[in-house]
């Protein structure tokens, strides 16, 4: 067979895009394919009067309603909270609103510490100097000394507090509780080449400012001026193998729907934790009957999302709105293990800064809390400008039960088998949830708040995708080690959130990235000896 | 653009269908003389309604013909038929009885209303997309943060 390139990536997103620019200084013939397209900064919603509706519609965060014509369909009628992706260079980060906060040390030591899940193969230290490495690239503004962290610098400072940010500071001073502002990759002065956040306040339907850090305007451009191929609307269906079990590359569909096949020396899958386990458990063959790497029949288990619980409040004096990130502040006060409060691990709040007008009455409206009718207006101006508050990010722990596998009638446009999702909020997220709804209550009460709403889990919030291709050292317990290569082939790595041995209770962008770029420098590394 | 010429454009509606879903939206939103805002059914605001509506015209169809359904046994002659107060009760009930049933209309009524240049003067916001004006936030109080500060780690170390 020839083989065409030394290295395929199949997808573009947040890591696919790093371990590309990583990988380019090898000089080997790297090449990315992507089912999505690049996205076009013109046609993100804020350049428009309707980009509110818009992230009902065209940029809705969910596929199932946004099916656009690179979307691929996920059946989710057996989990209470739906997968949030973006299918396009850039992958999540196109649309994520960019909160940027590490792992903490702990996060990978769960057994140790806590008794529950599983510890990381690796430790906060091996990371640290590859997440220091993506803060560069990306660019994070953020503030140093905080006390819920080790030591760790920002490359900017931190977006603004505004209106919302010092209501909900005071909140949390008048309990004595912890917060802080926000990690996050957007960009407060101008950063490679890419200008300064201007408050949009539409980040999670695209940066048209090219502020927030999407891979397409960071790493992307590095990685192609160095020699990287990126091919889009390149639907990946299957990664072979040969009968010494080594990858030997993958079919695919074309920008015209025919289909090709690529050979490859070495293959990262980078897909996500939905898109990575799909793709190998439709690669099936004598050697892998269950599906390519899954000889531990992990694959697709132990899916995590990040339940989230919503906790707003409305106060009398005007607040930012819709006006500038979303990303604000954030408080770990209730990050650490504390058996006093009924759950094991905990969670982040981070601020939500405000809504526009259409998110206010829509969401007023469809609640019941602005009536039809003559008493629309008064109700309407009392929410308009007025809400602000938090989500609660709650660790969620591995399950075998929480899976995605492959539905057995739902394709997508090429035929390629639909992932399907069964899931199940545990007991101890539940007591998380509705703990973190109290406490946030309580500072929004302190805060000043004439009222809260609350709901969890947020049913559009699974935007965090992790745990289905764990790391590990033992070849019966995950499916790649410690770092990224699959047990059971292996010249085939594995660099999305699939490796999540656990969630921690932060969004898991940055961590992915770091990982993605240690698997890289091992790579690099071992090139002499990659396949032993 | 006057309400006929709306109500007579090539459409996937027809005109009975047209004057019951801006029935509804009235009923949803109304216009306040005091306040000096139009209601949902103002031309400017229908026409975006109907822009909305023609994308989904069979979810469309599906909610009228539930509210019509509900009407007829108030009124024989349907929606229209029913006095202002009769419809915002009626639509209230059903919203109420199952809030996804009219989720569209919602949907479509309250983003085409707020997206209107004369609402939005009127909450203070200019009438302009965010890209590429943006916006001011203060930059605020950092000394709020001093309390949090003085903190000693509490992170485990592990």
């Amino acid at each position: 067979m020839n083989v065409n390139v030394d290295v395929l990536i199949i997808g573009a997103g947040a890591s696919g895009a790093a371990i590309a620019w990583s990988l380019a200084e090898t000089r080997m013939r790297i090449l990315c394919l992507e089912q999505g397209d690049w996205s076009r900064p013109n046609d993100y919603p804020s350049n428009g009067r309707d980009w509110e509706a818009r992230t009902f519609d065209d940029f809705a965060i969910n596929p199932n309603r946004r099916k656009l014509d690179v979307d691929y369909p996920i059946n989710e009628a057996n989990s209470p909270i739906s997968v949030a992706n973006w299918n396009g260079v850039g992958g999540g980060t196109v649309l994520y609103a960019g909160h940027f906060p590490r792992f903490h040390p702990s996060d990978f030591r769960v057994k140790t510490l806590d008794g529950v899940a599983d510890d990381w193969p690796i430790d906060y230290a091996t990371l640290s100097p590859y997440y220091d490495l993506n803060d560069r690239m990306m660019g994070v503004s953020g503030l140093a000394g905080d006390p819920a962290y080790p030591p760790k610098q920002a490359t900017m400072p931190p977006l603004p507090l505004g209106k919302s940010g010092q209501t909900l500071a005071k909140g949390f001073n008048a309990l004595g509780w912890h917060w802080w502002p926000s990690d996050s990759a957007i960009a407060t002065q101008a950063w490679d080449g890419r200008d300064k956040c201007i408050n949009l306040g539409a980040c999670m339907s695209g940066c048209a400012q090219g502020a927030k850090a999407s891979t397409d305007i960071t790493y992307w451009p590095h990685a192609i001026r160095a020699g990287v191929e990126l091919r889009t609307r390149c639907r990946v269906r299957e990664v072979t193998v040969n009968k010494e079990g080594m990858a030997t590359g993958a079919f695919y569909y074309d920008e015209d729907g025919n289909e090709q096949f690529i050979g490859a020396e070495v293959v990262v899958m980078a897909c996500n934790g939905v898109g990575t386990p799909r793709i190998l458990l439709n690669s099936t063959s004598t050697l892998f009957p269950d599906g390519l790497a899954n000889t531990s029949g992990l694959v697709g288990k132990n899916l995590m999302f990040h339940p989230y619980a919503s906790i707003q409040g409305v106060f009398d004096a005007p607040l930012d709105g819709p006006r500038g990130p979303g990303n604000c502040i954030w408080s770990q006060e209730f990050y650490e293990t504390d058996l006093s409060r009924g759950f094991l691990r905990g969670y982040t709040y981070e601020i939500s800064r405000g809504r526009g007008p259409v998110a206010s009455t829509l969401n007023g409206m469809m609640t019941g809390r602005i009536p039809f009718g003559p008493g629309h207006h008064a109700s309407a101006r009392s929410l308009i400008d007025r809400i602000t508050g938090m989500v609660a990010i709650c660790e969620d722990l591995p399950e075998l039960t929480n899976t995605v596998m492959l539905d057995e009638d739902l394709k997508d446009s090429s035929g390629i088998p639909a992932p399907k999702i069964n899931y199940t909020i545990s007991d101890n997220t539940r007591k998380m949830l509705d703990f973190s709804i109290a406490r946030a209550t309580e500072v929004l009460k302190a805060a000043g708040a004439t009222e809260v709403m609350s709901h969890a889990p947020i049913a559009v919030g699974g935007w965090h995708l992790m745990g289905t291709a764990r790391m590990g050292t033992d070849p019966a317990k995950s499916v790649v080690n410690e770092w990224g290569r699959t047990h059971d082939v292996k010249n085939l790595f594995i660099v999305d959130g699939s490796v999540f041995v656990t969630s921690a209770g932060v969004n898991p962008t940055r961590t992915i990235q770091a990982i993605a770029l240690y698997v890289a420098d091992n790579m690099k590394k071992r090139l002499a000896n990659l396949f032993d | 653009m006057t309400r006929d010429t709306l109500l007579g454009t090539d459409s996937v509606f027809s005109n009975t269908e047209k004057k019951c879903l801006s029935a509804v939206a009235a009923a949803m939103i109304p216009a306040d003389r005091e306040q000096d805002l139009p209601g949902a059914d103002d031309n400017r605001i229908f026409e975006r309604i109907l822009d909305r509506a023609h994308k989904i015209p069979a979810a469309t169809r599906a909610c009228l013909s539930a509210i019509e359904a509900a009407s007829r046994s108030h009124n024989p002659a349907g929606f229209i038929a029913l006095a202002m107060t009769q419809r915002v009760e009626l639509l209230q009930g059903l919203h109420q009885k199952s809030p996804l049933l009219l989720g569209a209309l919602v949907s479509m009524v309250s983003a085409s209303y707020y997206e209107d240049d004369r609402v939005l003067a009127s909450l203070g916001y200019e009438p302009r997309p965010p890209f590429p004006e943006g916006h001011q936030v203060e930059e605020g109080d950092w000394s709020l943060l001093d309390p949090v500060r003085s903190r000693q780690p509490f992170y485990r170390k592990a």
